[in-house]
């Protein structure tokens, strides 16, 4: 397995940066989501690193070895287009067995390879077939195929799920944990989509404009956000800023108690909560008794319903929206209009940098 | 409605080839003066056999039209692999400057060469005749193949690439194969621009040495001949059958894309 390193990697395309002093580490056999808005630099990311495009500045390595100056196709990487890039002139098996080819795996051992990474990809029976004789969800896994038959080094995915439709798209991806898993490719994944990466990877590394904002697991990023970008790109927050004092902020919606290290009293400090860490309590609810250090008032603007969840957003005194998720365990305990408390942990007031 | 399209499919039809259908009928009458019926004859066909200047005429448009369609091919594949697939300054103009010759009328493109032709001492025969060719069909042949080079993904070579081939490899076994029905195409199509030439080809032959389209003129000036029949039904023939070659080349083409 590879431990694959960006180190200050730059980029400017046509005198804009795209990538600046990015430096990034995959750990072996791991799948690492890219995760940012289109123009953030994921994508451009991930063609350094697997070679289809030279960094002005940095170097790529693959287990400390600089391999920045190897060419793409001796760089040994594999790689899944958002298109698939599938050869149409080609079989299913004569797509696998490119590669295997290419790097002198031929005849029995290259036919055994390729049936067993379609077997992996669950396509077996479908080798002499053309690409567009396939379903979307069939040519993804045979790009798929295409890509970790060679074992290569390491497996590039630039948002491969984006053009299937949704059923199919949530499908993909417990496969593509799965064979992930199964192979230990280190992997890098490409993605707009944050539930995607929230389900799907083991690393997430947040990117805006050419930086870095913030990586760690999924649950570290979630649960403690650093800067206002992660936190509203990866799931939703409420955030309230106001002036810093002694453990807490004091805000124009009231003040707020957190857990988490303030900038010096009288500073500007801004909290963000996540929408289900706040407990709503309606007027006429019986136990308002809590222990949640955090209390505020509001009024319920719109009940938005989803089944078994839904999202409650208010207003709160100062006028700022707040949104608040509930599972819809019981009848719903607060109508629009009704005036209703928001109560909620210290612990889950995070300080975050605006 | 569907009667109505039907007649006008029969109009149109019944235009286009009845006129080629009475030259052929008549190249293998008997009569000069276009007498019916037809009396089965190869008799101007036999008489063709000794028309030298028809004969040298028709060997230099075959000549021209297969160098034509060669050099054109080559050089604009090359040029629309450039154009599409790489990025150099003066780009787009570079593909603008390609457009103005389809529309410039050839008798002012032929008036224009003649006179460079013979300011630069290239003057006329042949050679001439070729260049000029040349020239006028690579537009055509880069708008042809560039359009099939656009409906094939770029990130096909990529892909290759990233499995191990080098670039001229990748451009061999996914990008040649895949483009080949377009360079086909675009073969064919430089091969007919010359074939058809008469405005430029007028220009740039000289007494001795012309090209088909260029002796039948002057033959019919002097006066008609059957003869003229029977070579434009040869001709009929050849390029119906490389039209016919390369329908069945495309059609395998598009079997190969869909099944």
């Amino acid at each position: 397995m590879v431990r694959v390193e960006a180190c200050s990697i730059g980029k400017l395309y046509g005198g804009v940066l795209v990538l600046d002093q990015v430096s990034v580490a995959f750990q072996p056999g791991l799948l690492t989501s890219l995760l940012g808005p289109s123009g953030s630099g994921k994508t451009t990311l991930l063609r350094v690193i697997g070679g289809f495009v030279a960094p002005d500045e940095g170097e790529i390595r693959f287990n400390g070895e600089d391999v920045t100056s190897v060419p793409l196709w001796r760089r040994n990487v594999g790689m899944v287009f958002q298109s698939y890039a599938l050869f149409p002139h080609m079989t299913v098996e004569q797509n696998v067995v490119f590669g295997l080819n290419r790097r002198g795996v031929r005849g029995e051992a290259a036919r055994k390879e390729t049936a067993r990474a379609l077997e992996m990809v669950r396509l077996t029976g479908l080798e002499r077939r053309r690409p567009k004789e396939l379903s979307g969800g069939q040519q993804q896994r045979v790009a798929l195929a295409r890509a970790i038959v060679t074992n290569p080094r390491v497996l590039l995915l630039d948002e491969p799920l984006s053009a299937l439709d949704r059923r199919l798209r949530q499908d993909m991806q417990i496969e593509l944990r799965r064979i992930q898993r199964e192979s230990g490719l280190t992997t890098v994944f490409v993605t707009h989509d944050q539930e995607e990466a929230l389900t799907l990877s083991d690393s997430v590394a947040i990117l805006d404009r050419g930086k870095i904002v913030q990586e760690g697991t999924p649950g570290a990023i979630y649960e403690r956000p650093r800067t206002r970008f992660a936190a509203s790109f990866l799931g939703d927050a409420n955030f309230f800023t106001g002036r810093a004092t002694q453990g807490g902020v004091e805000t124009a919606a009231g003040l707020i108690l957190t857990g988490y290290a303030l900038p010096p009293i009288g500073t500007s400090a801004t909290i963000a909560v996540r929408p289900e860490k706040m407990k709503i309590f309606g007027a006429r609810s019986a136990d308002f008794e809590t222990s949640d250090e955090n209390k505020i008032q509001a009024v319920v603007a719109e009940i938005v319903y989803a089944g078994a969840v839904s999202t409650i957003l208010l207003k709160s005194a100062d006028g700022g929206q707040i949104k608040v998720l509930t599972q819809n365990r019981e009848m719903s305990l607060a109508a629009p209009g009704e005036c209703v408390s928001l109560a909620w942990s210290a612990a889950h007031s995070v300080v975050i940098e605006d | 409605m569907i009667a109505f399209g039907r007649i006008y499919l029969v109009v149109i039809i019944t235009f286009l080839y009845l006129p080629i259908a009475v030259m052929v009928a008549m190249a293998f009458n008997e009569s000069e003066l276009y007498t019916l019926p037809i009396e089965p004859s190869l008799r101007w066909f036999a008489k063709l056999a000794a028309n030298a200047p028809l004969l040298s005429a028709s060997r230099n448009s075959l000549l021209i039209a297969f160098a034509t369609s060669a050099i054109a091919t080559a050089l604009g594949a090359m040029a629309a692999l450039a154009l599409e697939r790489r990025q150099f300054r003066g780009r787009t103009l570079l593909r603008l400057l390609l457009l103005p010759p389809i529309a410039i009328p050839w008798l002012i493109i032929g008036t224009a060469m003649l006179v460079f032709f013979f300011w630069t001492g290239i003057g006329r025969g042949l050679h001439a005749l070729l260049i000029g060719h040349v020239a006028l069909a690579i537009p055509y042949v880069v708008l042809i193949v560039g359009a099939g080079l656009q409906t094939l993904q770029a990130d096909l070579e990529e892909a290759a690439m990233s499995l191990g081939s080098t670039p001229v490899h990748a451009f061999f076994m996914i990008t040649l194969p895949l483009w080949l029905p377009s360079v086909a195409a675009a073969a064919l199509f430089a091969f007919a621009v010359s074939l058809d030439q008469f405005v430029i080809s007028y220009f740039l032959s000289t007494p001795g040495v012309s090209t088909l389209p260029v002796e039948i003129y002057s033959s019919i000036r002097k006066g008609f001949t059957p003869e003229i029949n029977a070579i434009s039904t040869i001709f009929l023939a050849v390029s119906s059958a490389l039209i016919f070659v390369f329908a069945q080349l495309s059609n395998l083409g598009g079997k190969r894309g869909s099944g």
